[in-house]
């Protein structure tokens, strides 16, 4: 036993010696295999579907004819069901199969009940699917994010309760002493979405609340969703891969407490910032705008730290699939949340409002940030719940390059054409005639809406990449008797 | 995979490697759990203490906050909805707003008539009437507003030129806006008609009058109505006995 981890034995008790500690994380692993694949499994068919739903509404922008027969895939259905399909299909299995495997490692205990948390997620799938086939079938509510009809949410919400409990009670049982930075963004995102969740739900569908307060929590909801539950989830992944990967600490705990509380008090006043120019009084506008802004007290903060983590092992990081899309991600988050600071002032929001540029920065923030972050951690995840390898590096390699490439395409090609699109639809003469007609503007832009289909072709492909890959992986029978070595990205590594 | 170290085993030598050798040496044992004895140990944070030009940023960042919730606050009011109004002139009654109705005319023109009597008010030939230098245009302003409310359909003669095409109604616009548009292509000079401008109040008139009417007017109800167009009609030499007390 080393000398430092004796001293910290004989200090706090709790210490373990840092076998034993891989045991129990051996014990994790194992507890955690079989819900892990079932999460897995759902999250990326969901993928696959929000993929398709994407490129059909992409398409639909310079295409207009395209699918123009089929009711069920009109643009209003498709977009909605592209990005429920996303969160709730996509991003929230994957958090239901990352989230625990991190939490329990971090608690030093094995995950319990898993039947129950398997037997929740099953639910919870059947609620998005019924879900989707409701927002397909026209039966969709018209407050954005929260589209699915009611007869799918209450199911939704027990299903959540059976399978985020376990989050919290795995952090009740915890058998570790000191409490690390994901451990906070983990429990307190599986304490916000239901609370978001529910709020939201009675407020906006089973007693409505009455009018431009319904606005209010719409925006509240949808932008806490992103802020409270994809935000803190995919940082805590962040903050749990890029040590454990790079085998060095977190540069600083205070700045993680720091950028931990900032966010939480900032993000949950910033979705206000939607309804800029709204009948909404002045100071709620105002007070938005102003959490907005602070908002880059906690990603500076959070950038600073990671960077100084990562700063000087970029060769072994840029070898690992999981800090290539990890890092990707967690400098992602610094940009769309600056940039997103920008965008709820007054004076920039009039220009980006009701523009391609909003449709930019969302994906900017859940794919350049959120699920590329997820992507990394499966990456790291599935080969000890396994206890294979992946079979395929230049999969991974393909899958990285894709998605990365095309999604700053994407969010490139969206904020430019989206930027214009502000201005000209603004634009307006001397004596008060508007500079463009309406239709002018759509014309310009069809070249920008066929560049986001080809972007979106392109993320496709990386995702098709990721779906092969993970089944190889799952259908292989490894050799027990050659040793496993981990895929890595170049051979120099 | 997504270590950084690529053999099973840590390289000795390397800081923080946690393994004692001869606990893990069973192969079968590190067989099984390769995955796990590669990786590295669990993260843990360090204490570096915060840049201070971060300090710096939170106070700057908190002053700013304080000066844009004073300056754009809307003072904290429900029904403040500008944050640039102070709410002293909120209340204030400063009476009715003079309005430039030849402004007000062009944007209502060039959003709603624009479209088929053109930009110039030249129209198109054989299909929309000019309302440039056209004899209507100079004409009894009720024939005027009576077309706008309830738009025109059927044969006409603007100018001696015939047209057989089918005008909205636009009903829909005020009062004001209807008597904007009207002065301004009757009197601004770039449209090169020469006339005087309409009243909301006529329009308000000739609206509680007809208003009801749902079905286009058609050129010869018009004319026997006020008359055959002149092109050079005004209240004192109106030639119509209905609209004599204008």
């Amino acid at each position: 036993m080393s000398v430092p981890a004796s001293i910290a034995t004989a200090i706090d008790p709790r210490t373990e010696s840092p076998e034993a500690i891989r045991v129990r994380l051996s014990e994790v692993d194992t507890s955690m295999k079989v819900p892990g694949v079932f999460f897995m499994i759902s999250a990326l068919f969901w993928l696959m579907a929000g993929t398709v739903f994407a490129l059909i509404a992409a398409i639909k922008f310079h295409n207009v004819d395209f699918l123009g027969d089929s009711e069920a895939f009109t643009f209003g259905r498709v977009r909605s069901a592209h990005l429920n399909a996303m969160i709730y299909g996509w991003g929230t299995n994957v958090i239901f199969a990352v989230a625990p495997w991190i939490m329990g490692r971090l608690c030093r205990t094995r995950i319990r009940f898993t039947n129950i948390l398997v037997i929740g997620g099953v639910f919870w799938n059947i609620g998005v699917t019924i879900g989707i086939f409701g927002i397909l079938a026209g039966d969709k509510i018209g407050v954005e994010w929260l589209e699915m009809p009611a007869y799918a949410t209450p199911l939704l919400a027990i299903a959540f309760a059976c399978t985020g409990v376990w989050v919290v009670l795995l952090f009740r049982w915890r058998e570790s002493g000191h409490v690390y930075v994901s451990q906070w963004y983990f429990l307190a995102a599986f304490f916000w979405l239901p609370w978001l969740y529910t709020i939201a739900q009675i407020m906006l569908v089973f007693e409505p609340a009455r009018g431009v307060v319904q606005s209010l929590t719409n925006w509240w909801f949808a932008h806490n969703v992103l802020g409270l539950w994809l935000t803190p989830i995919a940082l805590g992944a962040a903050y749990y891969l890029i040590p454990k990967v790079l085998g060095r600490p977190i540069y600083s705990y205070y700045l993680s407490v720091i950028g931990f509380w900032s966010l939480a008090l900032f993000y949950n006043w910033a979705g206000v910032h939607h309804l800029i120019g709204g009948p909404i009084p002045a100071w709620l506008i105002s007070a938005g705008t102003v959490a907005s802004v602070m908002m880059v007290i906690p990603v500076i903060v959070v950038a600073i730290n990671h960077h100084m983590t990562v700063v000087g092992l970029h060769k072994e990081g840029w070898a690992s699939p999981t800090i290539r899309f990890v890092v990707f991600g967690a400098i992602n988050y610094t940009a769309v949340s600056l940039l997103g600071s920008a965008m709820a002032l007054r004076s920039v929001n009039e220009v980006t409002h009701f523009t391609h540029f909003t449709v930019g920065h969302a994906h900017h923030g859940v794919y350049s940030f959120f699920t590329m972050i997820m992507f990394g951690a499966v990456y790291y995840m599935m080969p000890r719940l396994l206890n294979r390898e992946w079979p395929s590096a230049m999969l991974i390699s393909l899958h990285w390059w894709a998605t990365a490439v095309g999604v700053t395409l994407m969010v490139v090609v969206l904020s430019l054409g989206g930027w214009i699109q502000g201005l000209r639809l603004n634009a307006i003469s001397d004596d008060g005639t508007v500079v463009y007609q309406f239709m002018e503007v759509m014309e310009y832009l069809n070249p920008y809406m066929v560049m986001r289909s080809l972007t979106g072709v392109l993320i496709t492909i990386g995702h098709v990449a990721f779906f092969i890959n993970f089944f190889w992986m799952l259908c292989q029978r490894p050799d027990p008797r050659t040793p496993a070595r981990p895929t890595l990205l170049t051979n120099e590594a | 995979m997504s270590d950084s170290d690529k053999s099973p085993y840590p390289p000795s030598g390397e800081s923080r490697s946690t393994f004692e050798g001869h606990r893990f040496s069973d192969e079968g044992l590190q067989r099984k759990h390769a995955q796990l004895l590669r990786e590295k140990e669990e993260p843990s944070e360090g204490f570096s203490p915060m840049p201070l030009f971060l300090v710096f940023l939170i106070m700057i960042l908190s002053f700013w906050a304080g000066i844009y919730m004073v300056e754009y606050g809307g003072y904290f009011d429900a029904f403040h909805f500008d944050e640039t109004a102070t709410p002293g002139i909120l209340v204030q009654d400063t009476g009715p707003q003079e309005v430039d109705m030849l402004a007000l005319g062009r944007r209502v023109y060039s959003q709603n008539c624009a479209i088929c009597h053109g930009a110039d008010g030249s129209g198109q030939a054989g299909v929309f009437p000019p309302v440039a230098r056209a004899d209507w245009v100079q004409d009894n302003p009720e024939r005027l507003i009576k077309v706008t409310l309830a738009g025109l359909a059927g044969p006409i003669e603007v100018n001696g030129r015939p047209y057989n095409n089918a005008m909205t109604a636009f009903g829909r616009l005020s009062d004001q806006q209807i008597a904007a548009v009207l002065t301004y292509i009757r009197t601004d000079p770039a449209l090169g008609n020469n006339s005087y401008p309409v009243s909301p109040e006529l329009v308000a008139q000739v609206r509680a009058e007809w208003g009801a009417r749902r079905n286009a007017w058609t050129g010869p109800e018009l004319e026997e109505i006020h008359g055959p167009v002149t092109g050079n009609w005004s209240p004192s030499n109106g030639s119509t006995p209905e609209t004599a007390e204008e």
